[in-house]
């Protein structure tokens, strides 16, 4: 009965609260009437033995009376689980690369200081992988587990249609609409930030009134000839794409560079000075009042700033994966 | 002209032992919603019932699930003591009653399909 009664327990401890009084209680008796057809003695160890080696494995059995969601990530999600795992990855180890290679010529050349750069990035990258990569699997498993909160309740599923697959898709087709939309923007911003630069404002409320401040200042007119030569190239880029009517593979090694060039700007852009910040002075000489300027600069800026740079992020990080992309779509043609 | 060479997979002589039990598992279900259909069993005593009947089910299997079954709503149940040993019997219920006409109806529709598959 020791035997039978160590089983039961164990089996147990391997059940979720809810189930386990019920379910040890209804195997406790099943098993002591199971011994008893044998028609062997409860003290008889051998017949014991061998009746629990057939039931199984106490987590066995356990795991066939769980009838909840058996997976961290199922079966569904996850090859976009791995999917995700290995893009992020891509990036973070792209950005980071990036962004040792910057500082590598950024200084003085010592193999002594450019070792450290390159060690500090191995260990840079391992620690946000880690981070990276339990975050992630965070996501997938709350996904997961509503997901499969929502399908024990619909019990019916959906007929599905097979008009709604999606169409074939040549690989070479040009998305003509989307290029002469950027053909459109690219032109307008060329014009504008060479131009027209004032048109460029922001409405601040300092002490109740609106306030007109000019966001290009003198940060952003470091950046304006890279901005310019990667609009105009963008510029060039799109035209031969469409002169051309299909995407070749020179064209998409064209394509490719111009896309590095937008990701190394937006580095820079991401990483450098703020291209928002505005001095005291330069405010009040664009016509600021100076308590107005001063307000600005200790409380609307910094937080303009952080938008700036967190929008400038997502875009890189967006340009990095398209580059991703490009490169293996030439790869692969 | 086809091509009559067959590719062979591996050989595993297991595989018919791994088969049968699948076999068999779809056939649980309907086996002990028959056997529940107007009687009581507590799982020992069901498990004897199928088995006397020639359907030898794994303790490991059947008892795991009656419970499924009743959590779907197929099976009521009630806690009785035999003794001083309590003991859990189980019926089908009016849910439980008409999935056992429809797996009926599914199985004998099957097994004239296999009939003629299998030549028999």
């Amino acid at each position: 009965m020791e035997l039978i009664e160590r089983y039961v327990m164990e089996v147990g401890r391997h059940l979720p609260r809810r189930l386990r009084k019920d379910v040890t209680r209804e195997l406790r008796s099943t098993l002591e009437d199971s011994l008893e057809g044998r028609a062997a003695a409860s003290d008889d160890e051998a017949a014991t033995v061998a009746m629990l080696r057939e039931f199984g494995k106490p987590e066995d059995i356990a795991a066939s009376y769980r009838t909840g969601p058996r997976y961290l990530i199922g079966p569904d999600l996850y090859p976009s689980f791995i999917n995700t795992v290995k893009i992020a990855a891509l990036v973070i180890v792209g950005l980071l690369a990036l962004g040792s290679v910057f500082s590598t010529f950024d200084g003085p050349w010592s193999w002594s200081r450019v070792g450290h750069i390159w060690l500090e990035l191995f260990s840079d990258v391992q620690s946000t992988l880690f981070s990276l990569l339990g975050l992630i699997v965070l996501i997938f498993a709350v996904v997961e587990r509503f997901r499969s909160a929502d399908a024990t309740g619909d019990a019916e599923e959906t007929e599905w249609d097979p008009s709604t697959l999606p169409p074939l898709q040549d690989p070479d087709r040009i998305d003509r609409t989307g290029i002469i939309a950027w053909l459109a923007i690219a032109t307008a911003l060329l014009v504008l930030l060479n131009f027209l630069p004032d048109k460029f404002q922001i409405v601040a409320t300092i002490n109740g009134k609106g306030v007109h401040i000019p966001m290009l200042g003198p940060t952003f007119a470091q950046v304006l000839p890279a901005l310019n030569f990667c609009l105009l190239a963008s510029l060039v880029m799109d035209a031969l794409v469409l002169w051309a009517g299909r995407w070749r593979p020179w064209l998409r090694l064209g394509d490719l560079i111009v896309t590095v060039l937008w990701a190394a700007l937006l580095y820079r852009m991401v990483f450098g000075d703020p291209l928002l910040e505005q001095e005291v002075r330069w405010l009040v000489d664009h016509g600021m009042a100076q308590a107005n300027a001063q307000r600005y600069t200790d409380n609307v800026a910094p937080i303009m700033h952080f938008g700036v740079r967190l929008g400038l992020a997502i875009g890189l990080a967006s340009t990095v994966i398209s580059a991703l992309k490009k490169t293996y779509k030439l790869v692969r043609r | 002209m086809s091509d009559s060479k067959h590719t062979k997979g591996p050989k595993d002589p297991r595989a018919a032992d791994s088969l049968s039990p699948e076999l068999r598992r779809g056939a649980l279900v309907l086996a002990i919603l028959s056997r529940l259909d107007g009687e009581e069993h507590y799982g020992y005593s069901l498990r004897e019932s199928l088995a006397a009947a020639g359907l030898v089910i794994q303790e490991g299997t059947l008892y795991p699930l009656l419970r499924r079954l009743e959590s779907q709503g197929l099976l009521d149940s009630r806690w009785e003591l035999a003794g001083n040993r309590p003991r859990r019997y189980y019926r089908v219920s009016a849910a439980g009653r008409k999935a056992l006409i429809t797996l009926r109806g599914e199985w004998q529709d099957l097994v004239e399909v296999m009939a003629r598959l299998t030549g028999e």
